[in-house]
């Protein structure tokens, strides 16, 4: 009896253990997913972007194509840029936060795109607080191909 | 070993065990698909940070590739209220003041791009006060298109790969109520265009 009672009690600590291994990194999965997609414009940024978005080089360039020379209307922008520039989906509004996600909401997917949130230059103080942090952006990485006004 | 101590090492081991199995539930029921009636997934909702008490659907509409585009409003725990569109495989939301710039809350969504000719779609999603009795959207060839309202204030006005490929697209809102008298104009038109 002894001897079975001691194999049940080291496959239940076995199957203990891969459970508790397995869950932590679902849910830290789950955590960065969320965290991801959360991010948005709040109304005292006038720029916001994400540490991986410097991966990519040409980011400032859909930034600057898409937005910055706006004239009027909408408010802010958000697009899901892929790695060669393409934009998988995006959305204008006439309110100050903007998000875009894609469904199924997977890590693998929130990693595929690099989002972005940003302002119209309507406003002066969105206007200078987003060429501002681009420029900074752009001095600390020479090959950003776009000019700061 | 001895019995008590035994059955209390298999209790440890049966809470830890079971513990992460729970914890795993609550992750599958926050993935799954909205319910038939709910218009968002829990997960959205978590994501989005909407009180779902707050979360209703505004209108449900068929885009030309087939799909459903529903428009649903919520509220943020914060207070921020959001227009949110659902479709095309993903999902966009305004939070803010929905009314700040005028009596009509606009979220225009696209797919493809950033080129006006390499969308796939584009959809004007709106949401008016109720004192706005017509909507209507000038585009880029000039001819004006109206948005009928629903009986919650919302509409979609899609643009089709076709107009898009051919570079029509939004170029300007007007919202009127019900005397003809203009109410907001919003441009809605593409930058450098």
């Amino acid at each position: 009896m002894r001897p079975i009672v001691a194999v049940v009690v080291r496959l239940v600590a076995l199957v203990s253990g891969l459970a508790l291994a397995l869950v932590p990194a679902a849910a830290a999965a789950y955590a960065e997913v969320v965290s991801y997609a959360n991010g948005y414009l709040a109304p005292t940024q006038g720029f916001a972007s994400y540490t991986d978005d410097a991966t990519y080089a040409g980011w400032c360039s859909a930034i600057y194509g898409a937005e910055i020379d706006k004239p009027a209307g909408y408010f802010a922008t958000a697009a899901l840029i892929a790695p060669d520039g393409s934009w998988r989906m995006s959305y204008r509004s006439t309110v100050s936060a903007v998000s875009v996600t894609v469904t199924p909401l997977t890590l693998t997917g929130a990693r595929a795109y690099r989002k972005k949130a940003y302002g119209k230059n309507s406003d002066p103080r969105w206007v200078y607080a987003a060429t501002t942090k681009l420029g900074r952006w752009v001095s600390n990485n020479p090959g950003c191909p776009i000019p700061v006004r | 070993m001895p019995s008590r101590p035994r059955r209390i090492l298999l209790c440890v081991l049966c809470g830890v065990l079971f513990a992460p199995i729970a914890g795993a539930h609550v992750l599958r029921r926050a993935e799954t698909p909205s319910l038939p009636g709910e218009p968002l997934s829990p997960l959205l909702v978590q994501t989005l940070r909407l009180d779902p008490a707050s979360v209703r659907t505004l209108g449900i509409y068929s885009s030309r590739d087939g799909g459903d585009v529903d428009v649903v409003y919520g509220r943020r725990v914060g207070g921020a209220e959001c227009l949110i569109a659902v479709g095309h495989g993903g999902t966009g939301a305004g939070c803010g003041g929905l009314f700040a710039r005028g009596p009509v809350a606009i979220l225009e969504g696209s797919s493809g791009g950033p080129k006006l000719e390499r969308r796939s779609n584009l959809e004007v999603v709106g949401w008016a006060r109720p004192n706005v009795a017509r909507v209507a959207i000038v585009d880029t060839s000039g001819r004006t298109r109206e948005a009928p309202l629903n009986e919650n204030s919302a509409f979609v006005l899609e643009f089709g790969a076709a107009e898009l490929q051919a570079g029509v697209g939004p170029a300007e809102l007007v919202a009127e109520d019900k005397t003809g008298a203009e109410l907001m104009r919003l441009d809605l038109s593409e930058p450098g265009s």
